[in-house]
């Protein structure tokens, strides 16, 4: 795992117990576009075109196969939405 | 993108101080007590301070229990787990943030619950912060959930309090402004709100952002707004004015009059950019008693004068 490409909160979540290849994270994977490898991504259920920022559903594993591909830059975990209340 | 620049106005949800090197700055953390019975619930904190700073953090429970401090991390996970007697905590502390070089963190607490028939802890958790390296000083932190915990005490600011979306640079972003103080419900019942008519709503999140970026961008009518009333929103009687509409409040409620401005702009001129939109919008706004082309942190640049567009 290159750590310097995971963000706060992923790393976070990565923490957390459970089958490193089964339990799914939600992440944003910021990539360069112009070099990254559509097959890759597909194999891990991430956005295989696109521009800059990918979306997946990727697991512990998937965050560190991802994290060494050098034209992969960052790994966000993706907040859980929610409505905002009434003022 | 037009988007709420959120209704944290009124809530410690940012706290920020100046560290030396050497010494420690505390941050209280008013946090929601958790019965014997209730669910787990995760209090969360993100910290960001400037690329020249290394900074360590601790958390100390409320019977004044403490974590060692947490330096940065850049070998290996930058997350540890710490136990202490009225609760679970996590600490990372990663490396520069690729986006930015600044250094951030993420405190999560996850309260035990109190045992039955035991007084309840005061609730008071404090981050603990300690200046490894200070070169700029200033460490701001945003609790990621205002509805478990908030800042308390002297550490509290009452500015940059817009998150993602609204703190996107291409975004339009709204503060909201009150046109409406009055109702009657459906029942003829009158009801008056306690905000103030004719001024932003106190309820309206400040900026800027961190780095200077100057939001929100606008103000519009976002309180006690009539709006058309889903059969899913369950809205409460004292806001229902009939069977069709309810009385909401935020910025959520002010950012659809600058859409539909914008939806206009575009039938005028397919081709519009939104940095122009977005441009045009603010040199035809002002804030009340001011001249056009001041910003304020809670105005943004005001009203638009929609008919000068």
């Amino acid at each position: 795992m290159d750590w310097s490409k995971v963000d706060a909160a992923l790393a976070g979540a990565l923490a957390d117990a459970g089958d490193p290849g089964e339990r799914l994270l939600p992440v944003f994977v910021h990539v360069d576009a112009g070099r990254a490898d559509p097959s890759i991504l597909a194999d891990l259920d991430v956005q295989p075109e696109g521009g800059g920022v990918r979306t997946g559903m990727v697991s512990p594993d998937g965050v560190d196969h991802l994290t060494d591909q050098p034209w992969v830059t960052r790994v966000q975990l993706s907040g859980p939405l929610r409505l905002l209340g009434d003022a | 993108m037009c988007c709420a620049a959120g209704n944290e106005g009124n809530l410690n949800i940012h706290a920020q101080v100046l560290m030396q090197k050497g010494r420690t700055r505390t941050i209280g953390c008013a946090m929601a007590r958790r019965g014997p019975a209730d669910p787990a619930f995760v209090a969360a904190y993100n910290g960001w301070y400037n690329k020249a700073d290394r900074i360590e953090v601790s958390v100390v429970s409320p019977s004044d229990v403490s974590t060692p401090f947490q330096p940065v991390i850049t070998t290996g996970s930058p997350s540890k787990d710490y136990q202490l007697p009225e609760g679970a905590v996590r600490i990372i502390t990663p490396g520069p943030d690729p986006g930015n070089g600044d250094y951030n963190f993420v405190v999560m607490v996850e309260p035990a619950p109190t045992p039955a028939g035991s007084p309840p802890p005061s609730g008071l958790w404090r981050l603990r912060l300690k200046g490894a390296r200070v070169s700029k000083g200033t460490v701001d932190v945003w609790t990621i959930d205002e509805r478990v915990s908030l800042f308390s005490g002297r550490t509290v600011v009452d500015n940059m309090k817009i998150g993602s979306p609204g703190s996107a640079t291409g975004a339009i972003t709204l503060a909201s402004y009150t046109t409406k103080v009055e109702w009657e419900n459906i029942f003829g019942d009158p009801f008056t709100a306690g905000l103030e008519l004719d001024d932003v709503s106190d309820f309206s999140s400040e900026g800027p952002r961190r780095d200077g970026v100057e939001k929100p961008d606008l103000a519009a009518p976002g309180a006690m707004i009539a709006a058309a009333l889903s059969v899913h929103s369950g809205a409460q009687p004292n806001f229902l004015v009939d069977s069709l509409h309810t009385i909401k409040s935020g910025t959520s409620m002010a950012t659809p009059f600058v859409v539909g401005l914008v939806a206009l702009l575009l039938q005028r001129q397919p081709d519009l950019k939104p940095a122009a939109a977005k441009a045009l919008l603010r040199k035809h706004s002002l804030i009340p008693g001011h001249k056009a082309g001041v910003f304020d942190a809670k105005w943004g640049y005001g009203l638009i004068n929609a008919k000068g567009l």
